[in-house]
């Protein structure tokens, strides 16, 4: 496109601009007005949504619409409901009055930079290599690890064998900053290089950037020490960075075999998008537009030139991956985001993991937010800037939503005034708002995250990322690296108490707001819109703490390896020398389980031979009948030989579209229906809670051992 | 067949005597429902009842501890001499429940108590009288009536004791009876005996006019604004009789004003014919103490010079006639420059709207400060009007919880906490914002309440000082910032009709208004027509003496005027014209406003916001319309462009006689706006219509299209939904373009070798 055609499509879409800034900027003359014209425009909204969805034509009317109503909502807070120069607004109101609108200020704030990311998911396709495999370039593949278990590392370590690049074109280097001789002699034994550092400054990154000095591969694939990748890894995302010299890397998604906390304790798993889908199914795709996709850390392969350039990954913070990223870019380097998952991982096992996690997170966010940050910082774009921002302001949400949890209680309980308006008026401005922002979304997310559940998300998160995020807001050099806890057992269910801890008394508070404000309501303690209003908003909150105090509930995990469903035809040889036919329905690392073509009577106990035909070979496997009915039969593996055992792992794991669009929920957002669930998880959290706090006994956790915190 | 015969009886001059007759005492019985007993004229007689609510007490008085003294005004004309006077307070006492003190209503007549009414259980809720006589001697042309509470000495600081412990009602009165004195007949005198600006009540002035040509109409209503603009903010009744030639029984009682050619005068009220213009003053020969302000001439041109003159002079000495030689018609008016309208664009100083006494208060009390804004001041889009409060006050040092409570037509706007100034004066300024939607169009009124207490816990209330060594006053410089206000207003627009006579009264003089009557007036017709004058008057400070009126045969003459058409449809043809909009084109229809099946036909007017009402209001609101009186309607005026036409439609001329009462009585201006109002008897219905319209006045382009979305949201929703669409598919062009071209899919390696 020409520049001038470019320039004028840019003065045209800003003259747009400033004309819809103009029109939100015209007062309604009652609230019946304003009710109706937002309602005009939701319900037109809702037309374009069910009659053209998918369309991205129609997202982006859509996304129009919504920033268009909420610039209005947000003229209107600022110019008309702030009490300033209004007499009959008291003075130990106007904390509350500004509390909720710097909350508020904050959610309009994010959701301009949630549309500008989403607005236009690159949906970037892999680019082919060149047909000669000597023409191929050289990759190392990195796997760091600190104190993980060696049966974790050690199927990362066989499917980076897997993966399929020429031999002499690729080096594994097991980077073991645990100085463990059982993982140096797998190394040696799989045929691995094994570096392990005298000192172990600077946690993950000072790890890598070690090996990084003595490795001289032209790319360098970065892997999380349980991320497995797919045996196509390389072949998916190297072709980008032949392709496209300016490209430092190619990132792709972190997906997890294993249900999350909300999916293991709500019993969702598969059926509700995973919580880390909206990241890497929308924003790392609608980032890559901008050219401002990050680094993970994981399932990525970099660009050595590059790394040397920023010498190395950067070790100033906890998220040495965003931060590595930020300096590429300003370095003018580019980034791709391929959204194929071409690479599986273990999500945290319990609620408490988790939060531990996004507290790392949140923090690491803070530390680049005060030490790098991009609003600043020289060489990256505007879209650049923004969408760094975006991704370190997600981070600051937790008192906005804790302000969002309690505002209506200073009305219910004190009759303090949060706003400078009657209720009407703000129902008429916030309902629509808030209904089209809702409505765009839906377009937007789709099945990668349905409607209220971010929400849900945040408030788990809120009460515990406030304090580090203050303190890393203060003091960025404060605090340690801890690393993710991937693998662990509950022996029996349990209501984790101590982390429902703040979402208990939120809900308490709600609850009595609720009490206080039907007391309000039958006393006459008030308006009654007001009231209503209020009411309504804390019954809102109460179906969201609701939800968050079900993922409280820890459900049993007797396994340390999830079974994975994969369906391979089979052959079961016994000792008698008959074959039963088959195909399996899942399988993990100690066993399988198959659907056989005709009934069979197999003892327990008794030693099969597995053969499982999977590209140009026959894998077979030994293994022991544990238990069968007339057509299915379950086997655990005998004790594999290291051949054996990458067999299992491609089987398992390596497969190019093993993982492709799993993480997606089986249907799409409906905001109603979404409602719904979040309401009947709110019973059930509510139900869960009591039962906790009265009943349930502690948890009962199992090896591997907690995760322990390491010097940064 | 009845049509004909109806318009044959109406061309009958006695038979339309008879008729203005009937008017006359269904008029005068309306009246005098509330405020008179029936007069005996000419036995010097006279007996009158003045309720509290023709003493402009707008609602009924709660009072308690905390409440500032309440005084109205009782006017007594000077030519009745009171010997008997009596106060009838109707109250209802509150419950006894938080009355654990003895707080008395102490009741006040020019500073000499009458009574008090104390609080005693098992009284409350029910309606007490009690009768105050009051002596005669106390009883002059101007009178203060005061309520007062006085708290009781021995509990002053009961707890919760500040509630209001008695109800004053309105239909409380007061009686006078005594002689009526003739007074003489002085042109240097008037208004006077016509109209007594103090007196309380009412303003009933008969007319009786002898031609209804359009000379003679003009003359009564320049007659008529001229009343209106010497008694500003009070109610009028102008029952008309026509009659020609005069006979004995064409008086009705009381003081009254003909409008007579000199060939209809009786012959020997004059020494000599009528040669030019003449203003006179007689007695009235129906009633000895009553006078008849004469306006006449030769013909019906010299009476409006007539009565041109009477507006715009003053009269001296002691004559009864006076002809005067030439009338020049006072300059031309230029628009919005009404001398009671204050300036747009300009601070307004509350000195040059009260005399520095009414802004004084001595103890606990009020000052009211009246403001008339011009009625298109253009307000949209503002939240305040701020107000520079300067005010003096001397307390003494136990009064430091005293405040100033500051109200804006009755409604709540800020409360200032008063220093102590020790023994001392204190002045201090405050901004006060004032809330803009608290403003009316035309007629304000600041009420600032100094309330002095002494320092007690706030449940506890204390008695608020009545020592008269405590002062408040607002100093006259403090003022009223009109600057961040234009003059523009959208037409036709019903709200400014009684709010300001907008835009009849953008020329203060008329000149820019015409008024098409039928072609054979009614008294109600005329009624209606000098009322509206009155109003006018009242409304600018300037008689209508360029106002122009018109048949509808000459339509021509006024038609680039500001329209007001009034009568019925078959009385005014033009009528049915302009309001071809409305469902009810015919009376007839107007009529069937009963039926509900008529609903939906108004329904399919589909109300553009902004509606106040929605369609289920309109509904419900039609729902109780079963009796309409009539409709004003305003519309774009068919005749010229950017002019308005004012129908004033009644049923018939007994419907257009009773609209009258309620469309001019301002507590129903509020229920006025929007394109037509229903008349009913017990009040107004408005509504908007999908009308054309124009912008008057001017304001900053940018700020006409923000009026212009704001007053058509439907305007903002086809915008954004355009303006959505065309943002989504550029963005889809541009970003898919971006998505495509994205430099690091461009074969770089040339340029950017490893």
């Amino acid at each position: 496109m020409k520049w001038t055609a470019k320039a004028s499509r840019i003065v045209f879409l800003v003259a747009i601009l400033l004309l819809l800034f103009f029109l939100a900027t015209i007062p309604s003359p009652d609230w019946q007005t304003q009710l109706w014209l937002g309602t005009f425009l939701f319900f037109a909204a809702l037309l374009l949504k069910t009659f053209l969805d998918g369309k991205r034509w129609v997202i982006l009317t859509l996304i129009s619409l919504s920033f268009f109503s909420t610039l209005r909502y947000a003229w209107w807070r600022t110019t008309e409901t702030l009490g300033m120069g209004n007499p009959k607004v008291h003075w130990y109101e106007f904390p509350f009055i500004f509390l909720l609108f710097g909350a508020e200020l904050y959610s309009w704030i994010i959701l301009a930079l949630g549309y500008l990311q989403t607005a236009y998911p690159r949906s970037r396709k892999a680019d082919p290599l060149p047909p000669e495999t000597e023409k191929w370039p050289t990759v190392d593949i990195l796997i760091p690890t600190y104190n993980e278990p060696l049966s974790v590392v050690r199927t990362t370590v066989l499917a980076a064998l897997n993966i399929d690049w020429p031999p002499e074109k690729k080096k594994i280097y097991l980077l073991d900053d645990g100085n463990r001789e059982e993982f140096a002699a797998f190394a040696a034994q799989s045929g691995v290089s094994y570096i392990a550092r005298p000192e172990h400054r600077h946690a993950k990154a000072g790890n890598v950037n070690f090996a990084l000095a003595r490795s001289d591969g032209k790319y360098v694939a970065l892997f999380d020490c349980d991320h497995v990748p797919t045996r196509s890894f390389l072949q998916t995302t190297v072709g980008i960075l032949e392709k496209s010299p300016r490209v430092a890397f190619v990132q792709t998604p972190h997906h997890f075999y294993s249900p999350d906390p909300y999916e293991r304790n709500l019993n969702v798993f598969r059926k509700l998008p995973n919580e880390g889908e909206l990241f890497y199914g929308v924003i790392q795709d609608g980032n890559d537009l901008w050219n401002a996709s990050t680094f993970c850390g994981s399932c990525t392969v970099l660009r050595r030139k590059a790394l040397n350039e920023i010498r190395g990954f950067a070790v100033d913070t906890v998220t040495e991956d965003a931060h590595t990223s930020i300096r590429l870019h300003r370095l003018g380097w580019e980034s791709a985001y391929l959204n194929l998952p071409q690479a599986a991982g273990l999500a945290t096992p319990s609620l408490s993991a988790h939060i531990r996690q996004r507290i790392r997170w949140a923090r690491g966010m803070i530390q680049i937010f005060r030490i790098e940050n991009p609003l600043w910082a020289r060489g990256l774009t505007l879209a650049q800037k923004l969408c760094y921002l975006n991704g370190m302001l997600f981070f600051l949400s937790s008192l906005p939503r804790i302000i969002f949890l309690t505002a209506p209680l200073a009305y219910l309980y004190f009759g303090v005034r949060i706003f400078d308006a009657d209720a009407y008026s703000i129902a008429s401005y916030a309902l629509p708002t808030i209904a089209l922002s809702l409505l765009a979304n839906a377009a937007i997310n789709g099945r990668h995250r349905h409607s209220f559940w971010n929400q849900v998300y945040e408030t788990t998160l809120a009460p515990y990322i406030f304090l580090p995020t203050l303190l890393a807001m203060i003091r960025p050099g404060l605090g340690t690296f801890n690393v993710t806890a991937k693998e662990g057992r509950i022996e029996k269910e349990f209501y984790d108490r101590r982390i429902a801890k703040p979402f208990i008394v939120l809900w308490v508070l709600n609850l009595g707001g609720i009490v206080s404000g039907i007391l309000r309501y039958t006393g006459g303690f008030g308006e009654i819109p007001t009231i209503l209003l209020t009411l309504a908003w804390t019954v809102h909150n109460l179906l969201i703490i609701g939800t968050t105090l079900a993922v409280g509930w820890e459900r049993a995990q007797r396994r340390f390896r999830p079974r994975i469903a994969v369906n391979y035809p089979v052959r079961l040889s016994g000792r008698g020398g008959q074959f039963l036919y088959g195909e399996t329905e899942d399988m993990s690392d100690d066993g399988v389980r198959i659907r056989l073509l005709k009934s069979a009577s197999l003892r327990t106990g008794e030693e099969v031979r597995l053969e499982i035909p999977f590209l140009d070979r026959i894998h077979e496997f030994p293994a022991e009948v544990v238990g069968m009915d007339e057509f299915s039969i379950r086997l655990n593996f005998y004790p594999l030989t290291l051949e054996e055992e990458k067999n299992r792992v491609l089987l398992l794991y390596g497969r190019a579209d093993a993982w492709v669009r799993l993480g997606l929920s089986e249907k799409g957002d409906s905001i109603l229906k979404s409602l719904w669930e979040v309401a009947l998880f709110a019973l059930i959290g509510q139900a869960r809670a009591l039962k906790g706090i009265l009943w349930s006994s502690g948890p009962k956790l199992s090896a591997p051992p907690e995760p322990v915190e390491k010097a940064s | 067949m009845k049509m004909r015969f109806f318009f044959r009886v109406q061309r009958l001059l006695p038979e339309f005597f008879l008729l203005g007759l009937i008017g006359c005492l269904f008029q005068c019985s309306h009246a005098l429902a509330e405020t008179l007993l029936p007069a005996s004229p000419s036995t010097g007689r006279f007996q009158e009842r003045l309720s509290f609510r023709d003493l402009q007490m707008e609602k009924n008085l709660d009072m308690g501890p905390d409440s500032a003294d309440r005084t109205l005004q009782v006017g007594v004309a000077p030519d009745k001499l009171v010997e008997n006077a009596s106060l009838r307070l109707l109250f209802r006492l509150h419950s006894p429940f938080f009355q654990k003190s003895r707080n008395t209503l102490a009741v006040e007549w020019n500073g000499v108590r009458l009574g008090k009414i104390a609080a005693s259980p098992g009284e409350s809720g029910e309606t007490l009288a009690i009768t105050f006589p009051v002596p005669a001697y106390l009883v002059n042309t101007r009178n203060i009536l005061r309520l007062r509470v006085v708290r009781d000495p021995k509990n002053p600081c009961a707890l919760f004791g500040s509630a209001p412990f008695v109800t004053v009602l309105r239909q409380s009165s007061i009686d006078l009876q005594g002689t009526r004195i003739g007074v003489p007949p002085r042109l240097s005198n008037l208004p006077f005996p016509f109209l007594y600006p103090d007196a309380a009540g009412l303003r009933r002035i008969p007319f009786v006019l002898t031609t209804t040509a359009s000379e003679s109409l003009e003359a009564a209503g320049i007659i008529a604004s001229w009343l209106g603009v010497r008694a500003p903010y009070l109610p009028f009744h102008f029952p008309v009789t026509v009659s020609a030639p005069l006979l004995k029984t064409s008086f009705p009682p009381g003081h009254l004003i003909l409008v007579a050619l000199g060939r209809d005068l009786p012959p020997n009220w004059l020494p000599s014919p009528v040669k030019g213009p003449l203003l006179m003053i007689r007695p009235n020969p129906e009633d000895p103490f009553s006078r008849i302000l004469v306006i006449s001439g030769r013909t019906p041109a010299d009476l409006r010079m007539a009565a041109l003159y009477l507006s715009e002079n003053q009269f001296s000495g002691t004559g009864n006639s006076f002809s005067p030689a030439t009338v020049l018609p006072p300059p031309r008016r230029l628009p919005d420059d009404a001398p009671r309208w204050q300036a747009a664009g300009n601070t307004l100083r509350f000195g040059w709207l009260e005399t520095p006494e009414s802004l004084r208060v001595h103890g606990t009390g009020s000052v009211r400060v009246h403001f008339s804004l011009p009625p298109d001041l253009f307000t949209w889009n503002h939240k305040w009007i701020r107000a520079r409060v300067r005010f003096r006050i001397r307390t003494e040092k136990r009064e430091n919880r005293s405040k100033l409570d500051i109200f804006l037509n009755d409604r709540y706007q800020e409360s200032l906490a008063l220093p102590s100034s020790g023994t001392g004066i204190l002045e201090r300024t405050v901004e006060v914002p004032l809330s803009v939607s608290d403003l009316t169009p035309f007629a304000n009124r600041l009420d600032f309440n100094f309330n002095f207490r002494n320092s007690y816990p706030s449940v506890i209330s204390c008695s608020m000082d009545q020592n008269p060594r405590l002062e408040g006053t607002i100093l006259p410089d403090s003022s009223l910032d009109l600057r961040p206000f234009s003059r523009y207003t959208i037409l036709p627009d019903l709200k400014l009709f009684p709010n300001g006579g907008y835009p009849f009264t953008r020329y203060a003089d008329l000149s820019g208004t015409g008024v098409v009557l039928p072609d054979s007036p009614g008294p109600s017709d005329i009624g209606m027509f000098l009322h509206m004058m009155a109003m006018f008057g009242a409304q600018t400070g300037l008689a209508a003496s360029r106002v122009r009126v018109a048949t509808p045969k000459d339509i021509e003459s006024v038609r680039t005027r500001n329209l007001i058409l009034l009568g019925t449809y078959r009385s005014n043809p033009l009528l049915l014209r302009l309001t071809r909009a409305l469902p009810h084109v015919s009376n007839a229809n107007l009529e069937r406003l009963k039926d509900e099946n008529l609903l939906m036909e108004i329904l399919r007017w589909n109300n553009p916001p902004p509606a106040h009402f929605g369609p289920s209001d309109l509904v419900q609101e039609f729902r109780k319309a079963r009796n309409p009186l009539g409709v004003i309607l305003e519309t774009v005026s068919p005749y010229a462009p950017r002019r308005v036409a004012l129908s004033v439609i009644g049923v018939s001329q007994k419907g257009l006689f009773a609209m009258d009462s309620v469309l001019f009585d301002p507590r129903h201006f509020s229920g006025i706006f929007g394109d037509v109002t229903v008349v009913e008897p017990d009040g107004l219905s408005s509504f908007f219509l999908p009308a054309s319209s124009f912008a008057s006045g001017s304001t900053n382009p940018l700020e006409q299209t923000r009026f212009w979305f704001a007053s058509h949201p439907v305007g903002i929703v086809a915008s954004v939904i355009v303006l959505a669409s065309v943002t989504g598919f550029s963005l889809r062009t541009l970003l898919g373009a971006r998505a495509k071209n994205s430099p690091d899919v461009l074969e770089e390696k040339e340029r950017h070798p490893e």
